[in-house]
């Protein structure tokens, strides 16, 4: 009977060990989970490409950007606040990774809508993913009247379009950067020998100086460029810094591109820094939860 | 998992797949060969009067009681006088992205251009 007794405690503190092992085992798949990285940049756009971040499900962004005329210009023109282009945008997070967009903007007078895909989210613990990567895709109606209104003319003119893969890393708490290939295309460009579609590179970096205060630059090289000779328009560099204020997040900045949308910003920044071509600018946007979260 | 990794890959695929359904290559040059701009003998009052009407001299703009930089091309000695100076050939040929760029809602388009240039170089007669 004793014997017996022993026998069946012996068996239940091994089935009690096993079931202290399954348990451990949970616990330790629970401290295995998947830790997705967040705030890779503040905003959905570093300055003036576009980041990572997307609207959270549910969410509306409006975006207000401004970029004024040159500083060079002088006091006169109150060194360019007197000339401003302007962007109004609305971003709507369908799901916590698909962003759907609209904007107007002023500088050619153009109608944008626009779609970004989190197709992969940088990650540690249970499933290592060293970067993030996003696709932006964007169409552009150019609204400026016809310069013949006499000829034949298409509505396919108008449209322009990008596509960019983001590829973003945040390396530690204080610094990200992006790497962003762009592809371009114009429906109608003015002579043959312009090319209709553009490739460039770009890279955008943000260094967090306190919680609510960081620096952020950007520059986009154009491999494939619109006019191969002669050309008027250069690579576009941009400083700025993103103050974070509650609700909303303000990004300042200096930058030689007058256009605030991916084949203007690219494809056809007129201005040098070197000839005092810089536009001081802002985005501000503003965040409204409208949707079930 | 490898579905829902396919969706997310697949959703750009098919979006640029339909974007490029709304694809063309063309060119100004190649799709209206046979837009002729006669600059010949520019006129003032056929052919300057009537572009600077449309896109320059109306009230708001170079025009009305108060016309912008005190420039009102509703006469001719105003626009004989940037025509002079150059600002007229200077300021219609900046770039797009220039805000010094006229008329501000967007550049003339090449046949308006050469035309003005021809009626400069003509000597911007009042004709």
């Amino acid at each position: 009977m004793k014997r017996i007794l022993l026998l069946a405690l012996a068996l239940g503190t091994i089935q009690s060990v096993v079931a202290q092992d399954d348990l451990l085992d949970f616990l330790g798949e629970e401290e295995e989970s998947i830790n997705y990285t967040s705030a890779t940049f503040k905003d959905s756009r570093v300055i003036n490409v576009q980041s990572n971040e997307t609207a959270a499900k549910g969410v509306l962004r409006f975006v207000i950007s401004h970029r004024f005329g040159r500083l060079s210009d002088g006091a006169y023109e109150l060194f360019g606040l007197d000339n401003a282009t302007i962007r109004l945008g609305l971003d709507y997070g369908i799901t916590d990774r698909i962003q759907v967009g609209i904007a107007r903007s002023s500088f050619e007078k153009t109608y944008e809508g626009n779609l970004k895909v989190k197709l992969l989210r940088q990650s540690s613990g249970g499933k290592e993913v060293p970067v993030s990567l996003t696709w932006y895709s964007g169409m552009y109606i150019n609204g400026l009247r016809w310069e013949d209104p006499e000829r034949e003319n298409y509505f396919t003119s108008r449209l322009s379009y990008a596509h960019q893969l983001i590829v973003t890393r945040k390396f530690s708490k204080s610094f990200s950067l992006a790497f962003v290939p762009s592809y371009l295309h114009d429906n109608l460009v003015r002579t043959a020998e312009m090319n209709n579609d553009q490739l460039a590179l770009g890279l955008g970096g943000r260094v967090k100086l306190t919680n609510r205060l960081s620096l952020n630059a950007e520059y986009h090289y154009r491999i494939i460029k619109r006019v191969e000779q002669d050309d008027p328009y250069n690579n576009s560099f941009s400083i700025g810094v993103d103050i974070e204020t509650g609700g909303h997040v303000f990004q300042l900045h200096v930058t030689n591109s007058r256009g605030m949308f991916e084949t203007a910003y690219i494809g056809e920044t007129a201005g040098r820094w070197v000839d005092g071509d810089i536009y001081f600018g802002f985005n501000i946007s503003r965040v409204f939860t409208v949707g079930k979260r | 998992m490898i579905k829902k990794h396919f969706f997310w890959m697949g959703l750009p695929i098919l979006l640029i797949a339909f974007s490029m359904s709304g694809c063309y290559y063309d060119n100004v040059d190649e799709l209206y060969p046979n837009t002729n701009c006669d600059t010949t003998d520019v006129s003032y009052a056929q052919q300057i009067r009537p572009l600077l009407d449309q896109n320059c001299s109306f009230s708001g703009c170079h025009g009305g009681p108060s016309p912008a930089a005190l420039l009102d091309l509703n006469e001719y000695s105003e626009v004989k006088k940037i025509a002079d100076n150059g600002q007229f050939e200077s300021r219609i040929n900046r770039e797009v992205s220039d805000p010094q760029l006229m008329p501000p809602a967007g550049k003339l388009g090449p046949c308006q251009i050469e035309t003005i240039e021809a009626w400069i170089g003509q000597g911007a007669l009042e004709n």
